[in-house]
């Protein structure tokens, strides 16, 4: 399962780079882009980490983009995220309809964790909403751990994520701030909500600065609420 | 919706967003520090005995489940001793209702088979109820074990309060070297007790919350590697029996009044162990 994991990962890098390369009119909104981030988190489980995190995102054509999302982090967990993702441009807004596959191999404490999601966005000057399903697997590495049962399946998930901005996306700066129970490298269940507040300044054609801020309670629906965890991201993009 | 809710006196609405209990890593100090102070606890049974386990009973206004099975267990000569899994009461006022119905002799009572071993649950600490409930119980967090008269050790229970949904910091390391310290004893059964439920296989993993996926992985991970054999829960009221890395994990069903369909377990204890699911 490690030779998987890095073969998926290698694979995920190598999609994201070629993804990056292929050049779209600079003019177009749709422009393959990469992104390098690094992550400050703490949560009560693992402490204080950090993480460093490639992104690529490359359109296909007009109706469809290929988003690869991948996480290294220092709690020896890695995470490659492939999102395929058609859409329709309304007169209005932007309908979209995400098809993700979510690998995390959780080497610390030898489990993978796959997540399987759909959903259907719908996002505007001012607001992104998508909702959707997701299923999870969860297997163990070790094999002095396998006994008939010795994976987890979730079959279902409900999947959501709901975003405010406060300026229109062809602005050179904007903020936002979210509400979801996954992002680009974790989908939590349902209950686990997560909270996002963010910032994105474009200082050139090519260049976009990124910053953001992510809580993550524990116990909001039906348990004794807390502070859980959370995640300071900060990073940059460069625009083809 | 939310207005209707709030309404209802049974729903900590604060509490969703911020919960009025001590934290978790706060009541586990409180909680240890009890320990100390009463010591180990080793109870001496036969080789093979009965453990009678409830979840949820959520008692509010009436106790019937709790009552019928307060009875049971206390009448049964070859129940060694009962668990609570959490939840005991559902809202505010109710924890003197719940442990007067614990205190109950019935008819044919089986003197000395009334030892009963409650774990915290999320509606126990609603309401900044941790105090009552810490006044009643004394710990949310400990353990204790079985042993034959002659000495010989047969059964581990670990008690974690996971009523926040986390064990906290210091919950997590509570329970690393509370295993890793008696990883080398010849235990029989390795048993977790707590409230919160680790996986749900089914659909109704919509209905309850549980633990975040780092906590997920990491508590999964621990359990396996110190050989623990079963995790003993309640919370998402609908039982699942699921194995995870050697441990096989039970969700029981919940026993509250207002449930048709309310079970509680009983769990042979032997050189394996055995679960029957009795409906009230």
């Amino acid at each position: 399962m490690k030779k998987l994991s890095l073969l998926l990962l290698s694979l995920a890098a190598v999609t994201g780079l070629f993804a990056a390369q292929q050049d779209t009119t600079r003019t177009s909104i749709y422009r393959s882009t990469v992104s390098a981030m690094v992550e400050y988190s703490y949560n009560k489980t693992w402490g204080h980490f950090a993480n460093v995190d490639v992104q690529a995102l490359m359109p296909l054509n007009r109706y469809v983009e290929l988003n690869v999302n991948l996480q290294a982090s220092f709690k020896n967990v890695y995470t490659v995220g492939v999102t395929l993702r058609p859409k329709v441009v309304l007169p209005y807004g932007e309908l979209f309809f995400d098809t993700e596959v979510l690998y995390k191999a959780v080497l610390r404490s030898n489990q993978m964790d796959l997540v399987a999601a759909l959903s259907l966005g719908y996002r505007f000057d001012y607001a992104s909403v998508q909702i959707g399903s997701f299923a999870r697997f969860m297997e163990s590495y070790s094999r002095d751990w396998h006994s008939e049962e010795t994976y987890q399946v979730e079959s279902f998930n409900l999947l959501y994520r709901l975003e405010v901005y406060c300026r229109p996306q062809t602005e050179r700066w904007n903020i936002g701030a979210a509400f979801a129970n996954f992002d680009d490298y974790q989908f939590e269940r349902m209950w686990q909500p997560l909270f996002e507040l963010n910032g994105r300044y474009d200082p050139a054609d090519h260049w976009r600065v990124h910053l953001s801020a992510q809580c993550k309670p524990t116990g909001m629906f039906h348990l004794n609420a807390a502070f859980y965890g959370f995640t300071l991201r900060a990073g940059f993009t460069y625009r083809f | 919706m939310l207005l209707v809710t709030a309404c209802n006196p049974n729903y900590d609405m604060p509490g969703m967003f911020s919960g009025s209990s001590e934290r978790a890593d706060k009541r586990l100090a409180e909680s240890l520090d009890y320990d100390k102070r009463v010591g180990e606890i080793h109870l001496t049974v036969p080789e093979n005995y009965l453990v009678y386990v409830a979840t949820d009973t959520h008692v509010d206004s009436t106790t019937h489940h709790w009552s019928k099975f307060v009875n049971s267990y206390k009448t049964d000569n070859n129940c060694a001793f009962a668990i609570h899994l959490g939840d005991l009461i559902n809202a505010k006022n109710n924890f003197a209702r719940f442990f007067d119905a614990a205190k109950v002799t019935p008819k044919g009572y089986v003197p000395g088979k009334d030892t009963i071993f409650y774990i915290v649950g999320n509606h126990d600490l609603y309401f900044n109820q941790w105090p009552e409930y810490k006044s009643y119980v004394g710990t949310s967090t400990y353990w204790f074990d079985t042993r034959t008269a002659d000495g010989k050790l047969l059964d581990l229970y670990i008690c974690l309060d996971s009523g926040e949904g986390t064990l906290g910091a210091d919950g997590i390391k509570w329970l690393e070297n509370t295993l890793k310290d008696k990883a080398e004893l010849p235990y029989r059964h390795r048993i977790i007790l707590t409230h919160t439920h680790m996986f749900k296989q089914d659909d109704s993993q919509g209905h309850t919350s549980n633990y975040s996926m780092e906590e997920t992985y990491e508590i999964a991970a621990l359990l396996t590697k110190y050989g623990v054999t079963e995790y003993w829960s309640g919370h998402d009221h609908s039982r699942e029996i699921t194995t995870y890395g050697k441990v096989t994990y039970i969700v029981v069903d919940a026993l509250e009044d207002a449930v048709d369909d309310a079970f509680y377990m009983i769990a042979t204890m032997s050189s394996s162990i055995q679960h029957k699911f009795v409906k009230i």
